[in-house]
């Protein structure tokens, strides 16, 4: 035995493996092995499409059927990019998010707050709000459907064949349909606020809306930056609400960014991958945004 | 005292106001779901329930061979449910408890995944399922996804609370990775497992772009797709189309019944925590 494997298990002590070369070489198998399912999986279906899409980008379809595609270079980008057609989708894209999320933190919110007070009852409160969880796009729209339905909805309006309440109503449907998942994970968070951090306020004499804004709001903004990056992200991918309650119409209105991509993926396929992955770095750049406030978190916060 | 009760039934009030808002669309749908004749119901759409007829729902059932999509959309979910487990339970140990190169470049591919939803890739991703001959199959359905990376951060952060000792313990009773994972690690880890299969399962259930694309065939449609064509078909039955709208929604509301304590408590313990 060299001295430096002598000194290598001494170092390692009690209760660690001794970790001679093969045990290294055996755990980095183990690995690779039980990795090897699900990097299959992501290198075939994720990654390969990904790149594909990427390349997609600098080609357009040959002029006649079979005829090979064409390098373009960066033309499309630049025609898409310059194009007011595509600054109005994705303004569309942003005002629904907008229209999708705020509502919905707001609610769930007040929601998981007026569940989370000790009060009788509460249960039967807490599977009434989770319940959207349960609908999918496609039940909750058809559910919003009998409401919005120009002729003879229950509400009766006629949002449905005008622009604006036509992006307005899927924007409803968005916030109902993800306000349950909203509701679950802010009850979540609050549930894990200590509770003689609320005794002490209600000593120093705050009342609930002061609670609520200056103790509850802050320790739990985590959570709420969790949900609000979920309900964006979840809302940047909006299309079977689209799909079912308006087609992208009136005038497309409605005509968002993956339903965009969804309808002109035939005709102009180079565009529709220029689009995907603008989608693809709105999601990145919304995922960084998250790390950087969960630091921001860890350097001040708790 | 006394300002204590009237806050505690304004709360009461608030809640009750707030809950029959939520409920509102799903009890109208119920309501139309039930209608026996539903000749006026878009003339004169009915909000409460006068003429109502359980044969509603056999009917919807039978008519629009609902069987047959219920039994695809179950195939597909507890397929991919299936999957993502084995993978994710798979790719948790080996991030939890082996060392090997890489691990750290690997570990934040697994969670890049997360910023690729099927958005952003299903026209190339079409496109493959076509060149492999895939295009209404099962396989179409369920393949592209039998690989999760938030399932697989959700089992990690599980795993790497499992104590050491343990591990060590096995290690003396002669256990390898293999014994110490299906024997220590999977029992432990059961009530994450549970929370990971409900979301996997409920994510799945509710796909609706991808079967879109991939499952045309009335052989091979998932019960969501299926229900837009059984509202629109035609006013005369739209009762039936929204008794299979709600019999799309009753499954997933009793899961939600049984597992909504469990849902948050894994959200809690796995991402609301980091």
């Amino acid at each position: 035995m060299s001295l430096s494997q002598t000194r290598m298990s001494l170092n390692d002590g009690a209760g660690t493996y001794f970790r001679s070369r093969r045990a290294r070489v055996s755990e980095t198998l183990w690995a690779y092995a039980f990795l090897a399912p699900s990097l299959v999986i992501f290198a075939v279906f994720v990654f390969y499409p990904l790149i594909r899409t990427a390349h997609q980008t600098f080609y357009q379809p040959g002029l006649y059927p079979d005829a090979p595609q064409r390098y373009i270079g960066w033309e499309q980008w630049t025609d898409v990019l310059g194009d007011s057609d595509f600054h109005a989708t994705i303004l569309r894209t942003l005002l629904l998010s907008l229209m999708t999320v705020l509502p919905a933190l707001v609610l769930g919110l007040l929601l998981a707050w007026l569940v989370n007070q000790p009060l009788r009852g509460m249960s039967l409160f807490r599977i009434v709000f989770s319940t959207p969880v349960a609908t999918s796009v496609a039940v909750a729209s058809l559910v919003f459907l009998i409401l919005l339905n120009p002729q003879g909805g229950i509400l009766k309006v006629d949002w449905l064949t005008r622009p604006t309440p036509a992006l307005m109503s899927v924007a409803l449907t968005n916030v109902w349909q993800n306000l349950g998942i909203t509701f679950i994970i802010i009850l979540a968070g609050l549930q894990s606020v200590p509770d003689d951090l609320i005794e002490a306020a209600k000593i120093d004499g705050a009342g609930p809306w002061r609670r609520l804004r200056s103790v509850i709001i802050p320790t739990i903004s985590p959570t709420l930056m969790f949900a609000f990056v979920i309900l964006t992200i979840v809302s940047f991918q909006t299309f079977g609400q689209i799909d079912i309650l308006t087609q992208g119409g009136p005038q497309d209105a409605t005509r968002v960014i993956v339903y965009d991509i969804f309808t002109n993926r035939g005709s102009d396929p180079g565009a529709a991958a220029v689009k995907s992955i603008v989608l693809f770095g709105g999601l990145v750049l919304l995922t960084f945004i998250q790390f950087a406030a969960l630091n921001r978190r860890v350097h001040y916060g708790d | 005292m006394n300002a204590a009760v009237i806050g505690r039934v304004a709360t009461y009030v608030v809640l009750a106001v707030l809950a029959a808002l939520l409920i509102f669309p799903l009890y109208v749908a119920i309501v139309f779901s039930l209608v026996d004749k539903p000749v006026k119901i878009l003339t004169d759409p009915p909000v409460l329930l006068r003429d109502f007829n359980w044969r509603v729902y056999p009917d919807a059932f039978t008519n629009g061979d609902l069987g047959r999509y219920f039994v695809n959309s179950i195939i597909m979910s507890l397929g991919i449910m299936a999957g993502q487990l084995v993978t994710s339970v798979l790719a948790a140990y080996a991030f939890a408890f082996l060392r090997f190169p890489f691990k750290k470049v690997l570990f934040a591919l697994f969670l890049a995944t997360m910023m690729v939803p099927v958005e952003v890739i299903f026209t190339q991703n079409f496109q493959l399922i076509l060149d492999l001959g895939w295009k209404n199959s099962y396989q179409g359905l369920i393949v592209p996804f039998l690989a999760f990376g938030f399932g697989t951060f959700l089992l990690r952060q599980a795993f790497v609370a499992i104590p050491s000792d343990l591990r060590d313990a096995a290690a003396l009773d002669g256990y390898g990775h293999f014994g110490f994972l299906t024997r220590v690690v999977i029992p432990l880890a059961r009530p994450m497992l549970a929370t990971l299969s409900v979301f996997s399962f409920l994510l799945a259930w509710n796909q609706y772009l991808w079967p879109l694309l991939v499952a045309d065939d009335r052989q091979y449609r998932t019960i969501q797709i299926a229900l837009q064509s059984l509202v629109s078909t035609s006013p005369d039955k739209l009762n039936q189309g929204y008794a299979a709208v709600i019999m799309a929604f009753v499954p997933l509301f009793l899961l939600l019944i049984f597992f909504e304590r469990q849902l948050v408590r894994g959200l809690t313990a796995g991402a609301v925590k980091g």
